[in-house]
């Protein structure tokens, strides 16, 4: 795939040098590569390429239920799996109609957040390590496996916890998981607190991220550009305000534009208020989360109780098919969006009236940000390139799905 | 700049039919919002008109993406998802094509429609006239098949 790339930019006259970086470069963050064609140190051309990390997820989602597909969001954006989940839980919901617990929504308020915080830990720390302040690295993931320790506590599972199900959550958190997260908020906040003393006023940070990789609001929208992206540029956008899922609606928080220039720094200093809004988001939900059960009675979806699947025929034949055939969802189509940490994460999804989708199609934010890289950097310096790509925070699970 | 609150579906749907007029084949909004159906040879006037209208506004170029029918006559449909910041609203576009007809390319209207056209070139062999850069993304240069396609088997080949 690369050769072609190579020879195509080259072009005929065979000027200029041809950088090749990654795919196994550590500061694209996974298996990206860009090829590079230079003009001494300045970038005249820059040619991303993706696709080692494709899975077919959109294919192999045709032939799994609405529940399985679950498990497969995960996989997608990895730092933070629970909102690839939300997003494809609010799809199917929409879709097939089902109503979840007033309890549930707020409870995913506090899962999409913190799923939120550990992906912007992932990210600051990369992005920190890339520009070369590597304290900063060791603290975020110090910070960081705080969160995978609150999600150990939810579920079980650290990274990809597939915690939600369609129609609310499988079951009550225990008791200390509520205690544990109030606990950790001041800790997250004194922890984002000290990214901020150690990077925002630190020479070497400016002289890296300010006035690097500048899009304007109007050009960001015209690239589809998304999540702290768009409004690093100073367009004030964010789905959970503009089309409120779980309890978002309910819960108050600003939407942070950094300093509205579209340069690195407005992004790194948007994605640092946006945690801290997180723990205002979280501290929150704690207070005003209503009692109640956190699974939607609806008997399409919700397992049934396990005393009347042991004495109860017709509970088991419940029980057995939608665990074989999965659900049965209403023949049409939806699109459900979410602001995943990245940006707009949708879902379009086609039924045909089975437990499978006909077709499901993902709306990666990662996939289109990372459109805007040969624009961000040409004519900027090599070194930019890196600051660039840690600022729009690709995660190329979800770009090549 | 503040995020405005949405006009209201009735009015989008209003203005919709007025701008658009007969180019609207069908229209619904189930379940979420606005789809509407047009037929492949309007899709530029339709796309720039719905971008430039002053009430309509859909600025921001959220998704493409394709669903084979196989066994129809235009088997593959192309479903567009457009969403106006300033009106808060968002709109489905689709329109069907045979296997061999090509649709314009929305890279013409918004720029950020580049990239996911090239995903449903490359998985679902949709053809986009006028395209700037109409290559494989995903899948290798030399591949030969369209692996999204029903026809396609899941397990190898």
């Amino acid at each position: 795939m690369a050769t072609v790339e190579i020879e195509r930019i080259a072009g005929e006259d065979d000027s200029g040098l041809i950088l090749n970086m990654g795919p196994q470069h550590p500061s694209t963050h996974g298996v990206l590569r860009v090829v590079l064609k230079m003009d001494g140190e300045y970038i005249e051309e820059a040619v991303p390429i993706i696709g080692y990390l494709h899975r077919g997820t959109e294919k192999i989602a045709e032939s799994e239920t609405y529940t399985q597909i679950l498990g497969y969001t995960d996989r997608m954006d990895y730092t933070a799996a629970a909102s690839s989940n939300l997003g494809w839980l609010v799809a199917v919901e929409t879709l097939a109609g089902i109503e979840v617990p007033e309890r549930a929504q707020w409870l995913r308020c506090i899962v999409g957040e913190l799923g939120r915080l550990a992906g912007h830990f992932v990210w600051i720390a990369t992005h920190a390590l890339d520009i070369g302040a590597m304290s900063v690295f060791l603290y975020a993931f110090r910070a960081r496996e705080r969160v995978l320790e609150l999600f150990e506590e939810l579920c079980g599972a650290r990274m990809t916890h597939s915690v939600m199900r369609p129609g609310g959550f499988l079951e009550e958190p225990r008791e200390p998981f509520y205690e544990k997260l109030e606990s950790s908020l001041d800790y997250f906040i004194k922890e984002i607190n000290q990214f901020d003393k150690l990077l925002s006023k630190n020479d070497l940070w400016l002289g890296r991220t300010v006035d690097v990789g500048v899009i304007s609001g109007d050009d960001a929208i015209a690239m589809g550009l998304s999540g702290a992206c768009l409004r690093g540029s100073g367009v004030e956008w964010d789905i959970r305000k503009a089309e409120p899922y779980a309890a978002y609606d309910k819960v108050e928080f600003d939407i942070p534009t950094g300093t509205g220039k579209g340069d690195v720094f407005s992004r790194y200093i948007l994605r640092l208020e946006e945690m801290r809004q997180s723990v205002r988001i979280m501290r929150q939900v704690i207070q005003h989360m209503p009692p109640g059960p956190v699974m939607t009675d609806d008997s399409r979806v919700g397992r049934p109780d396990t005393p009347r699947l042991y004495t109860d025929m017709e509970a088991m034949i419940n029980h057995f098919w939608m665990y074989i055939h999965g659900f049965p969802v209403p023949r049409g189509e939806t699109y459900a969006a979410i602001e995943a940490p990245k940006g707009e994460l949708g879902f379009y999804v086609v039924s045909d009236g089975s437990g499978k989708p006909y077709r499901m199609h993902v709306r990666s934010p990662s996939f289109v940000n990372l459109q805007s890289l040969p624009y961000l950097v040409k004519g900027r310096l090599l070194a930019d390139v890196v600051s660039v790509i840690g600022s729009i925070d690709i995660i190329l699970g979800e770009i090549d799905r | 700049m503040s995020i405005p609150p949405p006009v209201a579906a009735d009015l989008i749907h209003e203005r919709v039919k007025a701008v658009l007029g007969d180019k609207v084949i069908a229209a619904n909004s189930l379940r979420d919002y606005l789809t509407i159906e047009i037929v492949a040879t309007h899709l530029l006037e339709v796309a720039t008109a719905l971008r430039d209208d002053p009430e309509l506004r859909f600025n921001f170029f959220g998704d493409v993406t394709a669903v084979h029918w196989p066994g129809e006559s235009q088997e593959l449909e192309v479903v567009y998802h457009l969403r106006s910041i300033p009106a808060n609203r968002r709109i489905r576009v689709k329109t069907r094509i045979a296997a061999h007809e090509s649709v314009e390319s929305m890279a013409q209207v918004w720029p950020g429609a580049d990239w996911p056209e090239r995903e449903v070139y490359d998985l679902m062999g949709v053809n986009f006239a006028n395209h700037p850069d109409l290559r494989r993304i995903l899948m290798d240069e030399d591949y030969e098949y369209h692996p999204l396609r029903k026809d396609f088997p899941r397990e190898g080949l």
